[in-house]
């Protein structure tokens, strides 16, 4: 019976992050503000420069869990470099990713990974949402919601849902680029 | 030729339990009525009206059934009225409580062109079209969270709702309301008496979209669900989910309309209903209702309640099943109610005619310590229906 429960429907994760707001970027597009509404999902994760004080409280009324990492941006004293957070049969670790060297680079990112023990490493600072599978595990950057990230020039403004079942996550990649872009990629767990 | 409703069950409790000497002579005479392949409605109704002894366990379960109007007056009818009945709820609850899994499966089977395919390829999470399954999803998780906030605390006073229930647990609840998840992480698994109303509520607000669920209607399935859940025939103890559901609809035939938002301001509506209530009062009791006009006591401090949820919160259960005893029994259930809020502040007179808004107001909060046999006593006289 519990189960059957885990696996029909899984629990959902927001992760967003490098909003920069007001510093690079007003708002969040006005298509992804409609979408974002309370209580849809489980959890969210933020990678990390938020911006300022408002946003900070308003990603926290999307849902009870809201978990913050602290980008190169971020002046609050309170916020921890990194965080581990289980769900289900999945262990996340979340990290901004300005702390990484080179930036983005897979390799740099899988090597952190695996010094976490982690599943799956949530990363943000590129600007550019990407998924990808290094040996057994993965790498996910939700880029960022206002397309306004700490690099020279602007990018298309992205998030992710994450949708936890026991033996995979099914990620939906929401893109701006013109209009509302959905593209979705399976996660099988792989131990 | 069907084969009549055996009342074995409870005329074998008369012959072997100690029951006093008028309660006995009571319960004879309502199985006199029962005991016949046709029953006489009318005289029912009149036997009821005093209350129905519970000594016997399933009586007062039989006769509410029969008042209502859910079983039928023709006694070999009603094994196949509740095995229909349980039939035409499972396939309610096979319809209508869906994992977002079950509903892809059956929009996929009825709707397989091109377009259809292309919208269930591109719906995720936060979809908001209608024809999105994960906001149809959430749609009903909406619901269900809604009802089941107030079915977890239905009669608190009592420990029988949040105690487990011997139904059988047939219905798989994907929601993720914090209750679920708190039980969850509780290691809960226990399926309890108030899952049942939620799951009895839920599939009305599903079938009954105009009214949906609002908090109360929680109050009236109780005393109904109490009662037949503590029905000690076989069959009935079946269906106890089906016939409580299906009883409840009936109730709500009549109870409806003061759940209406649109209807608050109609001559049907509850504001009408709290009017009638204090016409009444100024017809019967000039005195007193000349007294609350003067302090400034409107009907809605004290009648809203008492008008909408059927005195089911006003008294201790046991009171509530002999006040809806009498209800049951009238065909003009909502007239009869508000001759029972004058009953009520009848009795209350003394504290109703002081001087003192507050005094009056906790006057007003003594309702539970009058005696509900007093009531009815007291309605007999001044209630006259054809």
């Amino acid at each position: 019976m519990a189960e059957e429960y885990d696996e029909e429907f899984g629990e959902l994760g927001l992760v967003i992050g490098d909003l920069n707001i007001p510093s690079r970027a007003s708002d969040l597009p006005p298509q992804f503000k409609d979408l974002l509404v309370p209580n849809k999902v489980q959890y969210v994760f933020c990678t990390g420069n938020v911006g300022n004080r408002e946003t900070t409280d308003w990603l926290k009324t999307l849902s009870g869990n809201t978990h913050f990492v602290k980008g190169d941006f971020d002046e609050a004293k309170d916020i921890p470099e990194t965080k581990i957070i289980q769900i289900g049969s999945w262990k996340l670790a979340l990290v901004h990713g300005h702390q990484i060297v080179p930036a983005g680079d897979d390799e740099s990112l899988y090597a952190f990974l695996k010094e976490m023990e982690a599943d799956v490493l949530i990363t943000g600072y590129t600007g550019v949402a990407k998924v990808s599978a290094v040996e057994k595990k993965y790498i996910i950057n939700p880029g960022s919601v206002t397309g306004g990230f700490n690099g020279q020039q602007t990018s298309i403004p992205s998030f992710l849902i994450l949708e936890f079942k026991k033996e995979k996550i099914q990620v939906f990649i929401y893109t701006l680029d013109g209009e509302v872009k959905i593209d979705k990629q399976e996660l099988p767990l792989q131990k | 030729m069907d084969s009549l409703f055996s009342l074995e069950y409870l005329i074998q409790q008369l012959n072997t339990k100690p029951i006093a000497g008028n309660t006995r002579s009571s319960i004879e005479k309502f199985l006199e009525i029962l005991d016949k392949p046709k029953i006489n409605l009318n005289e029912l109704k009149k036997l009821s009206n005093l209350g129905v002894p519970d000594d016997i366990k399933g009586l007062r379960s039989l006769v509410w059934k029969l008042l209502l109007g859910y079983l039928p007056v023709d006694r070999t009818k009603w094994n196949s009225t509740i095995r229909t009945n349980i039939e035409i709820y499972e396939q309610f609850c096979n319809d209508l409580i869906k994992s977002k899994l079950q509903k892809q499966m059956t929009e996929s089977n009825e709707y397989e062109d091109q377009e259809n395919k292309q919208n269930k390829n591109q719906d995720h999470p936060l979809n908001k079209s209608q024809q999105s399954i994960w906001k149809s999803f959430f749609d009903d998780q909406v619901i269900w969270e809604e009802v089941e906030k107030d079915t977890v605390r239905t009669r608190a006073e009592l420990s029988f709702f949040v105690s487990p229930t011997q139904i059988p647990n047939k219905y798989p609840v994907y929601f993720r309301t914090q209750c679920r998840r708190e039980r969850r992480l509780a290691k809960d698994y226990e399926h309890r008496h108030y899952d049942v109303l939620t799951r009895i509520l839920f599939i009305y607000a599903k079938l009954n979209p105009a009214i949906r669920y609002v908090q109360g209607m929680n109050e009236l399935l109780a005393p109904l669900y109490y009662v037949f859940y503590s029905d000690t025939n076989e069959l009935f103890l079946q269906s106890v989910e089906s016939d409580a559901f299906f009883c409840f609809t009936i109730f709500m035939a009549d109870a409806k309309d003061s759940f209406l938002r649109a209807l608050d301001d109609s001559q049907d509506g509850i504001k009408s209903k709290m009017n009638n209530l204090n016409t009444l009062l100024r017809i019967h009791e000039i005195e007193i209702w000349d007294n609350l006009q003067k302090q400034g006591i409107h009907p809605q401090f004290y009648s809203l309640r008492w008008i909408m949820l059927y005195l089911t919160q006003e008294f201790e259960l046991h009171g509530v099943f002999i006040l809806w005893d009498s209800i049951l029994s009238h065909s003009n259930k909502n007239e009869y109610l508000l001759f029972l809020c004058l009953s009520i502040i009848k009795e209350l007179k003394p504290s109703l005619l002081l001087d003192d808004f507050t005094d009056i107001m906790e006057g007003l909060q003594q309702v539970g310590k009058i005696q509900v046999e007093k009531i009815l006593q007291i309605v007999s006289q001044i209630y006259q229906h054809n």
